[in-house]
């Protein structure tokens, strides 16, 4: 068992650089403070067990990034906790013009779709269009083939549209329009 | 860029800055020990182990801050292609949850997801739903009916006849309903005549009534019976260092007992101390959170046009009842929305409606067609501030006009 935790100071920094990210990218993962808060944990536990390979390697970042979409899925497994925040069986109709009200229901709406979304569908959808990932690097992170990207992006983005009739603009602006 | 990654955005923006850095390197650190010892010692580290994965579990739960939901409401509230039956007259329905108004009927939708349509001369007049469920508050011109849903009885509480202005409120355990009665004075400057609470036993459906000055108004009724009143202060004379006065009318007395004077200034912003326009504090709304504390809801003034103000509910100011003491300032969600004055009409707003355990919950207009009616229902969780939506109306739902805990 490889345990390099001994230079923690090197650790810390490079979380104190990213923390805000990480913490952006948990929340989304799993719409709940506290259940982000236990994402980061575990990947951090995971990375703090072998920071001394992690940071000599080139990219560190997409190891972390592999980590923490790695413990997401298999967290989701483990736990076969329902989310907290459980979403309603309808959204509201969408409002006419666009305002701050309308804004809050679409990312009420949009936290409710993702919310019933498989966590690989889930993290297909942070990767692709939060962290503006290719394909390819997306696959990397999740330690899949491109093609299951592809597949799992067609799919989450239908689901998306289905449960959330009124983000359907949104989806149908994406460049590759796959649904 | 698109349109898709800015929400993402906005809902990332949400998250808090989660730092568990010193605790994963702790869980490293005592994983590299286990790996060291003895099997007995492994044996206990693995049972430390299973409490540090137990315990982020549970911890939701423990600590009170999992996110809020209202089991009793539906999912969607919609209007069936039938029309639903009469409120029977035989027997009891289950403990009601929202009243909804379609076309010219009011509709109770009970929380086994049934429906039934109200009397047609209730319509426009009921008032809200006790926060057990069980009594339905309908106001008629010259009385307030408690029609009981569990059987077929009914309580009439006097409301003072016909002109007498009405207000009423439940206590939080649905045991107690209170309602003050008076005689509006033509002019701030003059107090109501006759005002008066009447209190109902609503477990043995006596009734007492108590005079009161004609210079404050209801603002809750507690567990205990007692019901909490608030000064009315003349919104004209109000400035940001206006004290909120309360009071406590006792049940079993009915005299006022625990006057307590409250210097809301702390709890302002320095923008709000600052402002020009001050933001009124006057105690107009008043909700109970629980058996001591208070939520009340102060006014703020803005500016409608250049030549006059005015006046919008802003966040909720917590006083704990035990000490007369503001404890906490809750800041609501998009306030300015909240407008609903007829000067100030937004394409949408929010409208509080009832005060719950679980938190506040709100009506959001904003149909574009029929313009202004409801969307959704929105629970606001005042452990995290979370907003969200917790039930959905479909477009022949005309307008929410009683839920749980409200009384309109």
């Amino acid at each position: 068992v490889y345990l390099d935790v001994d230079d923690d100071e090197g650790l810390r920094d490079f979380v104190r650089a990213r923390l805000a990210g990480l913490s952006r990218i948990a929340y989304l993962l799993t719409g709940d403070h506290h259940a982000a808060e236990d994402l980061v944990q575990g990947a951090l536990v995971k990375v703090a067990a072998r920071w001394a390979r992690v940071s000599a390697t080139d990219n560190p970042d997409a190891y972390v990034r592999r980590i923490i979409y790695h413990e997401h899925v298999s967290a989701w497994r483990r736990r076969h906790r329902q989310p907290l925040e459980q979403p309603t069986a309808q959204p509201p109709e969408r409002p006419g013009r666009r305002d701050e009200a309308e804004d809050a229901i679409r990312r009420l709406l949009l936290q409710q779709a993702l919310a019933k979304l498989t966590p690989r569908q889930r993290a297909v959808i942070v990767l692709r269009f939060f962290e503006d990932l290719s394909e390819a690097e997306a696959a990397a992170a999740l330690g899949v083939s491109r093609g299951t990207v592809k597949s799992q992006t067609h799919h989450a983005l239908g689901r998306l549209r289905a449960l959330a009739p009124e983000l359907a603009d949104l989806i149908n602006d994406l460049p590759e329009v796959l649904v | 860029m698109n349109r898709l990654k800015d929400l993402l955005d906005d809902v990332a923006e949400q998250a808090k800055l989660y730092d568990p850095t010193d605790r994963a390197l702790a869980v490293a650190r005592r994983r590299r020990r286990v790996a060291r010892v003895t099997p007995v010692a492994l044996a206990a580290a693995v049972a430390i182990a299973l409490a540090a994965v137990w315990l982020p579990l549970h911890r939701s739960a423990a600590d009170g801050d999992a996110a809020a939901t209202v089991s009793w409401l539906p999912d969607r509230i919609t209007v069936p292609k039938k029309a639903p039956p009469l409120l029977p007259i035989d027997h009891g329905v289950a403990p009601g949850s929202v009243v909804y108004q379609t076309g010219d009927k009011a509709v109770l939708v009970t929380e086994d997801s049934r429906q039934y349509q109200l009397p047609r001369e209730w319509t426009g007049y009921v008032r809200g739903v006790s926060p057990d469920g069980r009594w339905l508050a309908i106001e008629t011109g010259e009385k307030v009916l408690l029609r009981d849903l569990s059987g077929t009885g009914q309580i009439e509480v006097a409301g003072g006849g016909a002109g007498v202005a009405k207000h009423g409120s439940w206590s939080p355990d649905g045991h107690w309903f209170a309602l003050w009665t008076a005689k509006v004075a033509s002019n701030t400057a003059e107090s109501d005549a006759d005002p008066r609470i009447t209190t109902v036993d609503l477990y043995s459906r006596q009734q007492q009534v108590a005079p009161i000055s004609g210079s404050v108004t209801l603002t809750g009724v507690l567990n205990s019976g007692d019901v909490a009143l608030a000064d009315r202060i003349s919104p004209d004379q109000v400035t940001t260092s206006t004290p909120i006065r309360l009071s406590i009318l006792d049940r079993q007395t009915r005299q006022v007992r625990d006057r307590y004077q409250i210097d809301p200034t702390p709890w302002l912003s320095t923008k709000e101390r600052q402002a020009r326009q001050p933001a009124g504090l006057p105690s107009v709304e008043a909700l109970l959170a629980d058996g001591r504390t208070l939520l009340i809801r102060p006014f703020v003034r803005l500016p409608v046009n250049r030549d006059s103000v005015g006046y919008v509910p802003d966040d909720a100011l917590a006083i704990n009842l035990d000490t007369g003491k503001l404890t906490r300032r809750y800041y609501l969600p998009d306030p300015r929305i909240a407008v609903s004055t007829r000067d100030m009409v937004a394409d949408h707003n929010r409208t509080l409606k009832s005060m719950l355990p679980e938190g506040l919950l709100y009506v959001h207009n904003g149909r574009t067609s029929p313009p202004g009616g409801p969307i959704a229902l929105e629970l606001l969780d005042l452990s995290t501030g979370r907003l969200q939506v917790v039930s959905t109306a479909s477009s022949a739902v005309a307008d929410i006009v009683g839920l749980r805990g409200g009384t309109g």
